[in-house]
This record gives structure tokens, sequence and C-alpha cells, in this order.
């Protein structure tokens, strides 16, 4: 006996249009130094805020194979604070609400930045990010 | 009644640092910018003392 599931592809892409996509509307995407929490359940420790960016309202567009592409994502125009972004953590529109944990790098990363030494009071955008729901879970 | 969500935005608290009248109004900004990460030395906090010695004169 195993847990073992499959998920076809109009389910992904539902999972997407009508649970994920409305929960990210307006989603605050921020940049933290520091250590990364376990999992997106763990509360920052220690962690200092970099930049926040919007995302956009729908956050994404139509998905497709369970992949879906952000909408344009808005800059922060002034990072607050000066350090090296270690990762992602994305808000509810409410700011309180943690949604998920990214990865962050230069390149091959959930968030790819074109320097991840921020600098505050110079401006942050994200150039892209796509979101996958996997087709096999447990 | 049920109390409307909290929202801690980065906009939300630039906003009601420059609305705050008083240092308890300055102090509650202050503690939601810690709450989610924001430095001492952050832009915020740092115009939130600049704001919090004025009003104390």
């Amino acid at each position: 006996m195993a847990l073992n599931s499959s998920w076809s592809t109009t389910a992904r892409n539902a999972a997407h249009a009508s649970g994920l996509t409305p929960e990210y509307a307006g989603a605050k995407f921020r940049g933290y130094s520091g250590t990364r929490p376990s999992n997106a359940d763990t509360a920052l420790s220690g962690n200092t805020l970099l930049f926040e960016a919007t995302c956009g309202t729908p956050a994404f567009g139509s998905p497709s194979a369970g992949l879906a592409t952000a909408n344009a994502i808005t800059q922060d125009s002034s990072a607050d604070a000066t350090g090296t972004c270690t990762f992602v953590r994305v808000f509810k529109a409410d700011g309180t609400t943690v949604l998920e944990d990214l990865e962050v790098g230069t390149t091959g990363c959930n968030v790819n930045l074109s320097s991840t030494s921020i600098v505050s009071g110079q401006p942050v955008s994200i150039s892209s990010w796509s979101h996958t729901v996997p087709q096999s879970g447990t | 009644m049920a109390d409307e969500p909290k929202v801690i935005t980065k906009d939300s608290l630039w906003a009601r640092l420059e609305l705050a009248a008083t240092v308890a109004e300055l102090d509650e900004v202050r503690a939601d910018a810690l709450s989610i990460g924001h430095a001492e030395d952050g832009q915020l906090l740092t115009r939130v003392a600049e704001r919090r010695a004025t009003l104390e004169g």
C-alpha cells in the first residue's frame, strides 16, 4: 500500500485558476536576509526585510499544463535595507498571511534576481515568476 | 462585530507613519514594522525615529 496520486492537467489548471490565483491577488513578495525558515508555516526569526514587491490582480495568467506565469509584479522603488537576499516569503495582500517561501538566486531558482545584494534606497524588480502545480502528489 | 483583519504592508506602514500624530501611534507602526522584519536602521524605522523625535520636541 502506498500514497501515490497523479493529477490530470485539467485538475492542475483548475487548482491554479480556482484555488491559487485568487489567493495571490495583490500578494506581497518580500525579500529577506538571514536563514530561511524550515517551511512556510515557521515564523521569521532574525530575518531582515529588504524589499517588498506587489503581485498583480489577478496575480497569474491562464494556467497551462499546471503552470501559471505571473502577471506584472510592481517593483519596490526603494529597498528598505541593505543585505543579501536569501529567500522570498510571499504573503496575501493583507501582508500578514503567509502563502509560500521561495528560493532566491541569480539563476535556476524560483526567483532569479540580477543580484542578490540588495541596496537600501535602490529599486528591486521581479522580471518574471511562474508557479507550477505538480502532476504527482501523495 | 468581528474586527477588521489587520493589514501590514509597506504602503500602509508609510501612510500610517506620515499620518501619526502621537508617539503611541508611531510606536504601533514601529511594532508592526518589526513584526514583518523591518530593520531598526532601515528606511522606515529610521523615519519613525525621526518623526518620534519631532513629536517629543
